[in-house]
């Protein structure tokens, strides 16, 4: 399935149990993911529903030596990158779309530093400013408009602005080797 | 331009913007890398958790068991709760409002089934036409969403699948699934007997999931069967069989202990053979469902003398 091969020694045995938790956990992120290269949203849901029946109907000969979401984004990422290499799209976006699949080709999910994506990620957006954070949140995980972002917090559409190229840059740096 | 890569992430550029940024980023080679890694940002913060995630999963969840039919409904909505309260505690998460963890199911199970004797045909909300035999049963949802269409069977059913390539159609029998887009098949699947997909028109896959073998994809005249050591192909060339939908049980040169294991199945009885000459013995014949199974009894008792005993307390017939 996956050309990479996974780094470390614990193994992970998927059990029936413990799907539902992973599945409740992961679903709306790795659609967000998703969404962000085949940009749209069923294509996305479809993708990601196709990797957790994948899972479902794997779950018992599944050994996986990465962490969980090491693991499903590394997944997501192949039919990513399967749905672009397939999809005819008008000239317009095209360029877009060689950008996309450029992009999801040299990404990082963990497999090559063998680091878990989602803490350093995570822990990285925490390390941001107060406001700073809290803009680049409204912005990326609840998919707020600049104009909305203003809105919420009482301030300008230019200080949210202003607040989220902060943030960019400073994630920019600190996550490159992912990137 | 740093201003433009981050406006182009936000979706805050007017397509004029956006078509005059594309064409930048298309011939400026390292604007390309810095488009990269700024899509790619933009992927990996979606890591990051949002406050509608547990219930966006929940929902879906929920509705894929109820498709998938292999529903735990109460299970789920504790590991629910317990996601949904743990992604406030840990991530301290913005602006939390308080709603219901999943909708009203809007999608329920729908079940039909057949009684002895008797043969039933209805629509699906797909348009999909199914017949079911007598003492068969078809679950089904009362709407068809998400990726597949998929329904249960015991019994034996006729399926006239409306096409959808985008929905693949599932049967589900208790030894293995049959995927098809859209096309005309049989299942023959009783409890306890080898299921039996014959396709009339179109093409269809099975899949047995429990054991690692890849789909086998069966062509218009072909049988196929699960049996203990794998996949067992046949052809048929006389559609006769399928007479069951009209009302009709056909038999072509078929022994007649198969013919009384069939009839064991559409009439709910026990049906002995003691005499192993008449067992091998093959029948050509056409019967009405409707004449029951004592005048089909009687009329293969013309071609082939031979005694019935019936016995009322234990639903038992012996034949000798």
């Amino acid at each position: 399935m996956n050309p990479e091969t996974p780094i470390g020694n614990n193994e992970i045995r998927l059990t029936r149990d413990r799907f539902d938790g992973i599945y409740i956990a992961y679903f709306a992120r790795l659609c967000r993911f998703a969404g962000t290269y085949v940009q749209s949203e069923e294509a996305a849901e479809n993708i990601v529903q196709n990797v957790f029946l994948f899972l479902w109907e794997k779950h018992h000969s599944l050994r996986i030596r990465t962490s969980i979401s090491s693991y499903l984004y590394t997944l997501v990422k192949n039919k990513c990158i399967d749905h672009l290499r397939h999809q005819k799209i008008d000239r317009d976006y095209r360029a877009g779309q060689a950008l996309r699949l450029a992009a999801l080709e040299q990404l990082d999910t963990g497999l090559i530093t063998g680091e878990d994506p989602e803490a350093t990620v995570t822990a990285a957006i925490d390390r941001l400013p107060p406001r700073c954070r809290e803009v680049f949140i409204l912005s990326r995980a609840e998919g707020k408009k600049y104009s909305e972002i203003a809105q919420i917090l009482g301030i300008s559409v230019n200080t949210v602005e202003n607040q989220m190229g902060i943030a960019l840059r400073r994630l920019r740096k600190e996550l490159e080797h992912l990137l | 331009m740093e201003e433009m890569l981050h406006r182009y992430f936000a979706d805050e550029l007017s397509p004029s913007e956006m078509k005059d940024f594309l064409e930048a980023v298309e011939q400026d080679p390292g604007l390309g890398k810095e488009f990269c890694r700024m899509q790619n940002l933009k992927a990996i913060s979606s890591l990051f958790p949002s406050s509608s995630d547990a219930e966006k999963a929940t929902t879906r969840l929920l509705k894929w068991k109820r498709n998938n039919l292999r529903t735990v409904y109460r299970q789920v909505a504790v590991y629910a709760a317990a996601v949904f309260v743990a992604g406030f505690a840990l991530w301290g998460i913005l602006q939390p409002h308080t709603r219901d963890l999943y909708e009203e199911p809007s999608v329920y199970m729908m079940e039909v089934s057949s009684s002895a004797n008797r043969t039933k045909s209805f629509r699906l909300s797909d348009g999909t036409v199914v017949w079911l035999n007598s003492r068969s049963t078809l679950r089904y949802p009362n709407k068809f969403s998400g990726t597949e269409r998929r329904v249960e069977l015991t019994g034996e059913a006729f399926f006239e699948v409306a096409p959808d390539e985008s929905m693949p159609f599932i049967v589900n029998t208790d030894q293995y699934d049959i995927r098809v887009l859209g096309t005309k098949f049989n299942v023959f699947a009783y409890k306890d007997n080898n299921v039996k997909t014959s396709l009339v028109e179109g093409s269809l896959e099975v899949v047995k999931s429990s054991v690692e073998t890849p789909p086998v994809r069966i062509e218009p005249n072909e049988s196929i069967e699960w049996e203990q050591d794998g996949w067992q192909r046949s052809t048929f060339n006389d559609p006769g069989f399928l007479l069951w939908k009209d009302g009709i049980y056909s038999f072509d040169d078929v022994p007649f202990i198969e013919i009384v294991n069939k009839l064991e199945l559409y009439y709910n009885t026990t049906i002995v053979v003691t005499n192993g000459t008449l067992a091998q013995y093959r029948f050509s014949a056409k019967f009405r469902q409707d004449d029951g199974l004592e005048s089909i009894l009687k009329t293969m008792r013309k071609i082939y003398r031979f005694k019935i005993e019936e016995d009322r307390d234990n639903n038992t017939i012996t034949i000798d």
